[in-house]
């Protein structure tokens, strides 16, 4: 169900002058959706395209699947992670996994990533990203916030758009994305037929004790994934693309 | 304040660092309501592509500083949560501090008091708010893009940047079919978007998010396009058309195409092929005509499971010529709603050829054996015309109802000429026969299927509902004229000759209901029943007519061997299970209970008799999930086997005299004990996967044969109920990359059976083994070669308590593929074997290896390769025969069949393929 809690805060800290709440802490719900439909017609094959097969295929799947995730905040740290498993019928490795978990550190300026790559649990080590993002004048509104545009590149090519607000002061949002002056309420990433927005912001004070999950996995850092993927997934054609942007991202 | 202490440390270090940069610094205040803001965003954009360098959040006094900028053309922008934002270009020289002074904010709303100008735009308004232009109207040429398009629209502007307005106002949204983000990536544009697959271009004020999603208008409203997608906008054809010849004996000829529009398909094709049995292979039957053998399911994990089953006319022995043909007409509308799909197929396939072979029968201890060998030849025609018509509709979100009808038409003409002796242990001939079949069958099946599936609010909810309904005719007429000569010290005692005349007449009609009711029981359980209801009604009316001594026409109705069944069965089932589906570890667990009756009235005798069943289906399963690539899955089946009419039906069959079947009417049920273990583990980043797989059945009551064999080596056949079988079975394999992209696995897969059986009122078992063995090792990339190559030993054991001595031999199967591709000379080689041995063993003194090898070498012409010449050379070595060996139960057995031998054939392809996609490129 689709909520939308506008938050309308009263008192948050004396120092700001002008009547505007500034939010430095609390925990954003993302709804994740992924086009399926759309994802196999544009990756296929064009002679898969008029196959009954993949008719045959789309029929047994939904068009598109959502699934919840939830960002965590304060003005040291952010945790980014799936709230809730869902039992809808997915394409193959579209499954979000319950073990991801993604810190980003703005005091030391890393993130550590749990990410299961498909049977191998990576530890991402990395400085926060450095994407360089260009900012638009496009405004929206996103779970009662004004949001402004940006758009960057990831992967030499693959478009990434986002809505940030400086409302929420903290540089953070969904996956490993960041580096906006305030918090990126919504993500599109056309290429892979995906979108993550808010819809529910809700005030909360964490401590960063809070915010430090138990985190495991084979070490690593962007590069290096980068590399091992494009080792294995060589053969896999546009496929292999697909994996490899979600992947990275 | 620790924060302001930062700034001020980066404002002194920015003035000891080089000349190059500089630092900006100012303050941010609201002068008309006199506040300076704290936490406002200033943004540091480099001028030519407004991409973010630097920002900085204002201090609580409002003031800011940015340090170590490099020289050159930035805009600042400052925003304030509900103020408008401050834009000013900043051209830094790289010499000193610049100091902006005071940046001035104003709240949004005293801003949009002043500048905004209400436009008033006379346009042509055909949904109330919204201007809509028909694409189609405006001439843009075939393979223009969308801001061709755009240009061409009156009231519609595109300057260089790419930038629309529309109205005079700036068009700051696009949407394609409604989506937002589709027209932030250029490759995705280009993908989507081609001025002819847009159907209608509507211009609009959009009303911001919030407002839609509420309901509650808030005034703001931007300006929209949506660009409305034809509902499909996918146009043209594809297709082949293959012409082969050795200048001899063998030809083929294929043809097929598939053209769609939008959502609208229909394709065809025709083949004729005497030199193999498939005339389409899998790819081609996915193309151009539906698959009516396959069906696809897609698994939890979103992996598919794709079977596939073959028929009579899709492999087989001998020498086939084989016609085919089939039409598909599919059709999509209402958004998908209504989906309806049309298959007709034909095939004529006339086969000829030969089998010879022998079949030794061990007899227990004290008795002979007898060896039985045959020479057959056979002239069969079978004609097959299909009809599939598929409706689905998908009623609402929740609801959808498909219907199904099948119809089919067979037609067979068989002949089939047999030369058979029997000799014992000793070499004295038993018996000799010769006989001629001749057999004229149709069959036509009508099958009718409504299916109704709703999934309720209540997540997990769901019911479905099914009715089938098959009738099918069946009319068979046939001769029978055999000789059979029985000898006694390899002397004729008596001749037995039969001429005579067989029909049958059988209907066939059946009904069945079933319902699925899932519910949830709380997080993780799930409860699932059924009722089934089924009816079936069958009469089968069988006359075996003779000639009258001296007569020429078959007139005299043979009593015992003719019969008039009516056969009902009528079975109820319900059932219910549990599942439950956890994280790492899910289970379920169940059973079906039902109850089938068998009523079987004997027409001509005035019989009835009737038999009454319990069928009794319990399952279970446990599954447990490692992670994403590997589980490991438990289950547990027991089901009942009823005796079938063919088992019950007292009819004395006498085709071959010497092998005659009786019915037991006192047979029971059997009940199969069946378990299934499957482990997989998959990695995808080291390409090593493990598979493994296992079963064993557990048979009580099995129902096995009794035969009795007379010393002159007749044999007459009963069905019994028996103890003791069993099947056990296991496959696994263990792959990895043995070197970058060279695939290597190994297999273990042995089997074990058990089978009891009766010979001569002797307990007979059975057991057989075989312990088989693997390597494969594959390279299927891009490089000049590729090959796949697979060993397959196996040892085969075979025992038998009425036969003393065990048999056991070697065999190996192996079947290497080597390619070859010169992609610049477009040149293609292809080489693809087959090796079968067996080890000589007692049973089989002669050697029947095989050693097939097929060839081909192919160029491709034009840019496309569209068109290929192609030289195949089947059988090189000519050495393919068809071999089936077995040794089971009691019986020993070989059979060679003739089949097509080396043959050269040059073939010509050309492949075509014409859309608006492709145009676009």
């Amino acid at each position: 169900m689709r909520t939308i809690l506008i938050t309308l805060i009263a008192i948050v800290g004396l120092q700001a002058k002008a009547q505007v709440a500034f939010i430095t802490g609390g925990k954003i719900e993302f709804e994740k959706k992924l086009n399926q439909h759309q994802t196999i017609k544009s990756t296929n094959d064009p002679d898969e395209q008029q196959s009954s097969w993949q008719e045959e295929y789309l029929k047994q799947i939904p068009k598109s699947v959502t699934d919840i995730f939830v960002l965590e905040f304060n003005e040291h740290k952010s945790v980014y992670k799936l709230a809730a498993p869902t039992d809808q019928k997915y394409m193959w490795s579209a499954k979000p996994s319950e073990d991801d978990v993604l810190v980003q550190d703005f005091e030391k300026k890393e993130m550590t990533v749990q990410r299961d790559v498909f049977e191998t649990t990576y530890l991402i080590k990395d400085s926060l990203r450095n994407l360089s993002w260009r900012i638009t004048d496009e405004t929206r509104e996103i779970a009662g916030f004004t949001c402004r545009k940006a758009v960057t590149k990831i992967c030499d090519s693959v478009v990434v758009v986002a809505f940030y607000t400086d409302q929420i002061v903290v540089s953070s949002g969904p996956e490993a994305m960041g580096g906006l002056p305030g918090m990126i309420l919504g993500l599109a990433v056309p290429r892979l037929y995906t979108t993550w927005f808010a819809t529910k912001v809700i005030l909360n004070d964490y401590t960063d004790q809070q915010l430090t999950p138990k985190q495991k996995g084979t070490a690593a850092n962007w590069k290096n994934l980068h590399v091992t993927l494009n080792k294995a997934l060589k053969e896999w054609g546009k496929w292999g693309n697909r994996f490899l942007w979600s992947l990275l991202l | 304040m620790p924060k302001l202490t930062f700034v001020v440390v980066l404002l002194l270090s920015g003035t000891i660092l080089k000349a190059q940069q500089s630092s900006i610094s100012g303050k941010v205040n609201d002068t008309l309501n006199k506040t300076q803001l704290h936490r406002a965003v200033v943004h540091l954009l480099r001028a030519k592509d407004s991409v973010l360098v630097r920002f900085v959040r204002t201090a609580a006094d409002g003031s800011f500083a940015i340090n170590n900028v490099d020289s050159g053309k930035y805009i600042v922008l400052v925003s304030f949560p509900s103020y408008a934002d401050f834009v000013t270009d900043l051209s830094l020289d790289g010499t000193s501090a610049k100091e902006m002074g005071n940046l001035t904010v104003i709240k949004s709303a005293s801003l949009l008091a002043d500048v905004l100008v209400k436009q008033k735009i006379a346009a042509i308004r055909i949904k109330g708010d919204t201007t809509e232009y028909k694409a189609d109207s405006f001439n843009v040429g075939p393979n223009a893009n969308v801001q061709e398009l755009l240009k061409k629209l009156p009231g519609l502007q595109v300057n260089s940047k790419g930038e629309i307005t529309a109205q005079g106002q700036k068009v700051q949204k696009v949407l394609v079919d409604g989506e937002e983000f589709f027209s932030d990536d250029p490759a995705v544009v280009t993908q989507n978007l081609r001025s002819d697959a847009v159907d209608k271009v509507q211009v609009f004020d959009k009303k911001s998010d919030q407002a839609t999603f509420t309901g509650i208008d808030d005034g703001e409203k931007i300006k929209t396009i949506n660009l409305e997608l034809k509902e499909d906008a996918k146009k043209g054809y594809f297709g082949k058309v293959e012409v082969g010849s050795d200048f001899d004996r063998f030809r083929k000829g294929r043809a097929m195409i598939n053209a769609f529009k939008g959502k609208q398909k229909i394709a065809a094709f025709v083949t004729n092929d005497n030199s193999r049995f498939e005339s389409l292979n899998w790819e081609e039957r996915s193309q151009f005509g539906e698959d009516l053998n396959r069906t696809t399911e897609v698994q939890d994990d979103g992996s598919t499971w794709t079977t596939s089953s073959g028929d009579y006319f899709s492999n087989g022995q001998g020498f086939p010529n084989q016609t085919t043909g089939g039409l598909l007409f599919s059709k999509k509308w209402a958004q998908d709603k209504q989906n309806f799909n049309g298959t007709y197929q034909f095939n004529q396939l006339n086969v000829t050829g030969g089998r010879t072979g022998f079949e030794k029968t061990i007899l227990p201890q004290g008795d002979t054996s007898f060896t039985n060998s045959y020479t057959t030849n056979f002239d069969n025609q079978a004609h097959r015309s299909r009809a599939k018509l598929v409706h689905e509709w998908t009623i609402d979100s929740s609801s959808s109802l498909k219907a199904t009808i099948n119809g089919s038409y067979n037609k067979n003409q068989s002949f089939e000429a047999n030369q058979n002796n029997t000799i014992n242990e000793g070499n004295r001939k038993l018996n000799e026969a010769s006989r001629t079949l001749s057999n004229d069958e149709s069959k036509t099946t009508v099958a009718a299927n409504v299916f109704y599936r709703k999934r309720f609010k209540k997540k997990g909810r769901t019911i479905s509902l099914s009715v089938d309904v098959e009738k099918t005719d069946i009319k068979s007429d046939g001769f029978l004229k055999a000789n059979n000569i029985f000898y006694t010290i390899n002397q004729p005692a008596f001749v037995l000759p039969t001429d005579q005349n067989k029909t049958n007449v059988e209907d066939r009609l059946s009904y069945k209901a079933k319902a699925v009711y899932t519910e949830p029981l709380g997080k993780d359980y799930f409860l699932e029943s059924n009722v089934l209801y089924s009816r079936g009604n069958n009469e089968a009316n069988r006359t075996t007519l003779e000639k009258l001594p001296g007569g020429v026409k078959y007139e005299n109705r043979i009593d015992t061997l003719s019969n008039f069944f009516s056969f009902n069965t009528r079975n109820v089932q319900g059932g219910a299970s549990i599942k439950y589906n956890g994280k790492k570890f899910q289970w379920s667990l169940g059973t079906d209970l039902g109850s089938v009756r068998f009523a079987q009235d004997d027409r001509l005798r005035n019989f009835t008799r009737s038999l009454s069943f319990t069928n009794f289906l319990p399952r279970a399963s446990v599954k447990f999930i490692r992670n994403k690539q590997s589980s490991v899955n438990l289950t547990y089946n027991g089901s009942t086997q009823n005796p079938t009419l063919n088992n019950v039906q007292p009819i004395i069959n006498n085709i071959d005299p010497l092998n005659i079947t009786v019915g037991n009417p006192d047979l029971q049920q059997e009940f199969r004990h069946n378990f299934n273990v499957n482990f997989n583990d998959y990695k995808v980043l080291k390409n090593r996967s493990i598979w493994l797989g296992g079963g064993l059945t557990l048979t009580d009551n099995a129902i096995a044969n009794a035969s009795f064999i007379d010393s002159s080596g007749k044999r007459i056949n009963k069905a019994v109920n028996v103890d003791g079988n069993f099947s056990m079975w296991m496959w696994s394999n263990y792959g990895f990359d043995l070197f970058e992209g060279i695939n290597f696995g190994f297999t273990f897969s042995p089997n074990i059976n058990r089978n009891v059986n009766f010979i001569n009122g002797k307990r007979n078992t059975t057991t057989n083994y075989q312990w088989r063995f693997g390597i494969q090792t594959s390279y299927w990339g891009d490089k000049i070669y590729n090959f796949w190559i697979n060993i397959e030993p196996a040892y085969n054991i075979a025992s038998s308590t009425i036969n003393p001595t065990d048999v056991k031999y070697w065999s190996l199967n192996s079947y290497p593929n080597f390619g070859l591709k010169f992609k610049k000379l477009k040149l293609y080689l292809d080489l693809e074997g087959e090796m079968r041995w067996f080890q000589k063993a007692g049973a089989f003194a002669v050697g029947r290896d095989v050693y097939q090898l097929n060839a081909s070498i192919k160029k491709t012409f034009l840019k496309k390769e569209e068109l290929e010449l192609k030289l195949y050379i089947n059988d090189v070595f000519n050495q393919a025969q068809g071999v089936d060996r077995s040794i089971s139960s009691n019986f020993i057995s070989e059979d060679v069949s003739q089949v097509i031998q080396r043959f050269f054939m040059f073939s010509l392809t050309w492949n075509f393929n014409h859309s608006n996609a492709q145009a676009a490129k």
